[in-house]
């Protein structure tokens, strides 16, 4: 399995009342609320964070995209991804998971950049495709309703950019150019890997496993029973749909993990930052987080009881009982990774040591345990330790 | 807002699909272009008008029990619609009103079609003004009423009845108008340019206290073109549901003076 360090690079110094004066730390939060010198620390120590996590030996590091928020302050990861690329060893991959290249008018720039750092690290970078969230649409004044077609038509774009000699021209609906000829080209071929993060779309699990693509599919923010439906029903789409059997590697699983001496502790340490990450970070209304058309009427209705679970008051019991996040002793930790991994058998998975307020000693100690403690073991796990996909259904329905 | 009687459902098949047309009343053809929030239910402010008009309206593609063609991309689009629609309902110089994006829908017919007889224009969309807009689009069902009507608890009611007729095309309708008017929010720089070319009378009328798109957005509509501004006092972007009655008046002596 590969065991990649995921960050989200919050705004850790956010005013968790801010609620009385804004409704969200997304799109109205105003800007004057970050503090340039603060921010200056925090970017260099979640840097840090991420280099020593692929010092102690993790597979991989990988950032992501948002905008306009204290979320996650990385409104281009590409620029983190940059900063990483002669920093982090030789061998571990970068993950940019992922992009919105359909945010933008001119995905061209992505690709170019993501050919860039592909071609820096002597093809150590994996790609992650997204739409961006439904705030960001509003952050960044693009329709939602266009959103599908743009996601699809700027795949296509960039996807024909790495791969297609050039130059060539390329008309879609929303791009149109007349010379695409992408220097350099990226150094992987056909192109760097493309994964898919999702919290659950069918949409999303049937395009990612299409054949022409079996692109990884990566669950994020789900209680355990979610992420077992999603990422099988990857490969149940792959087998009825598609008619081939998905390999384990095109799946993976991302969770926020803490580690410390004994389960009551971790709790305890935990409680807080973990918290302020599903109760005020992640706190979006329903307007912000599904502009119209962005999902369809059925999807916003599912998901907003989805979200009602996961937003405004959740505990980390609750989480903790759900695995949402796992927290615990790394005995505890351990156990339940190999048991979601003999019951699933992704070997792909993406550890959220950092998040919400959780200050630089105690996760620089979640970082160390979990790259000495837990993460090893994992990485030895390969298909001969999953039960396999029959099995695995029968277990789920029982 | 109770059930109109009297008013005749139709659906036409035309070239971008089917459109479903409301009809009520005799005279004189007048044209109502809804808003972005649809038409699920009929207006007394088209009762009024339809004492003295035949009040012809259409659903637009996208909205209501109308067909949504993935063709219908923006206001010019359904603009070109509501022409065949001309067409179709016999080619007669007809009178068109337009509120929020039927407005600005308005405008493009007008621009473009021999057969407007006179444009009036309520709490319009579709040029951009340098002030305050407010996002609807952000805005909860809850603060709703709040945003768009000056008498809040009349904007409950509509709301209320709104949904409760079909809170499914509620959805629908919202899709359509983001799709229409979520970037540039609400307007077409392009269309600003031209208005000096719509040269039958034109009269704008604004809710005061409009908190959508607020009255220098009235004023700039009135300015491009030549047309007079009238005010609705207690009245926000729904002024044709808050004072129907003064609405339909002063678009009847607008066009019978």
């Amino acid at each position: 399995m590969q065991v990649f360090i995921f960050h989200l690079m919050p705004y850790a110094y956010m005013d968790l009342d801010y609620e009385k004066k804004w409704p969200s730390a997304w799109v109205v939060m105003p800007n004057t609320e970050f503090d340039p010198v603060k921010g200056h620390e925090l970017y260099n120590r979640y840097l840090d964070e991420l280099e020593l996590a692929a010092e102690l030996g993790l597979d991989g590091i990988s950032v992501n995209e948002h905008h306009q928020n204290a979320y996650g302050l990385m409104p281009s990861p590409v620029v983190m991804a940059a900063a990483l690329s002669r920093r982090i060893r030789n061998t571990a991959k970068i993950a940019i998971l992922g992009n919105a290249f359909c945010l933008r008018e001119h995905p061209l720039t992505l690709a170019e950049e993501h050919a860039m750092i592909d071609v820096i690290t002597g093809g150590r970078l994996i790609s992650g495709m997204v739409r961006g969230i439904g705030a960001e649409y509003h952050s960044m004044a693009v329709n939602p309703v266009l959103s599908h077609e743009r996601f699809h038509e700027a795949h296509d774009l960039v996807v024909q950019s790495w791969t297609r000699p050039g130059p060539f021209a390329f008309h879609s609906k929303h791009y149109h150019f007349e010379y695409v000829n992408v220097w350099p080209r990226p150094f992987q071929k056909p192109h760097p890997p493309i994964w898919c993060p999702s919290t659950g779309s069918s949409e999303t699990i049937e395009w990612a496993a299409h054949p022409d693509r079996k692109y990884a599919y990566m669950q994020t923010y789900s209680p355990v029973k979610s992420v077992a439906r999603f990422l099988n029903q990857y490969r149940d789409t792959a087998e009825k749909k598609y008619g081939y059997e998905a390999q384990s590697t095109k799946i993976g699983w991302a969770a926020p993990i803490f580690i410390a001496d004994t389960d009551e502790k971790a709790r305890e340490l935990a409680r807080p930052h973990i918290e302020s990450l599903f109760n005020k970070f992640l706190n979006l209304p329903f307007e912000m987080m599904f502009p119209p058309g962005y999902v369809s009427l059925e999807t916003a209705r599912r998901m907003a009881t989805h979200k009602k679970q996961l937003s405004g008051g959740v505990t980390v019991d609750w989480l903790i009982g759900e695995g949402v996040a796992v927290i615990g002793s790394p005995d505890t930790v351990r156990r339940k990774l190999h048991e979601a991994h003999r019951l699933l058998g992704f070997q792909n998975f993406l550890a959220l040591l950092q998040f919400g307020t959780l200050p630089r000693d105690l996760t620089e100690q979640n970082i160390r345990r979990f790259c000495a403690e837990v993460a090893p073991s994992m990485q030895q796990l390969t298909d001969r330790e999953y039960m396999g996909f029959a099995e695995s259904t029968r277990a789920l329905a029982a | 807002m109770s059930a109109s009687s009297n008013v005749k459902e139709e659906f036409l098949d035309l070239e971008n699909g089917r459109l479903r047309i409301r009809r009520k009343g005799g005279g004189q053809p007048l044209l109502y272009l809804h808003g972005s929030h649809g038409m699920t239910v009929w207006l007394p402010f088209l009762d009024e008008l339809a004492q003295r008009f035949e009040v012809i309206a259409p659903d637009h593609p996208g909205f209501g029990q109308s067909d949504a063609s993935s063709s219908m991309d923006n206001i010019a689009d359904l603009a070109r619609v509501h022409l065949e629609l001309l067409d179709r309902l016999g080619g007669n110089k007809t009178h068109l009103v337009g509120h929020c994006i039927g407005g600005w829908m308005a405008m493009e017919v007008a621009l473009r079609s021999p057969l407007v007889a006179s444009l009036t224009l309520i709490n319009s969309a579709g040029i951009h003004v340098d002030a305050q807009k407010g996002d609807f689009f952000m805005c909860t069902p809850a603060n709703l009423p709040k945003m768009m009507f000056s008498d809040v608890a009349l904007g409950r009611r509509y709301f209320d009845e709104e949904r409760a007729a079909d809170d499914a095309v509620q959805y629908r309708n919202r899709v359509m108008a983001a799709k229409l008017g979520w970037h540039p929010r609400l307007f077409d720089l392009h269309l600003h340019k031209w208005l000096h070319r719509i040269r039958i009378p034109v009269q704008v009328l604004w809710g005061e206290e409009n908190r959508v798109l607020p009255k220098e957005f009235g004023a700039g509509l009135s300015q491009a073109l030549r047309g007079p501004l009238t005010l609705i006092p207690k009245a926000g972007h729904f002024a044709h549901v808050e004072r129907a009655a003064e609405c339909a008046k002063q678009v009847q002596s607008f066009i019978e003076r």
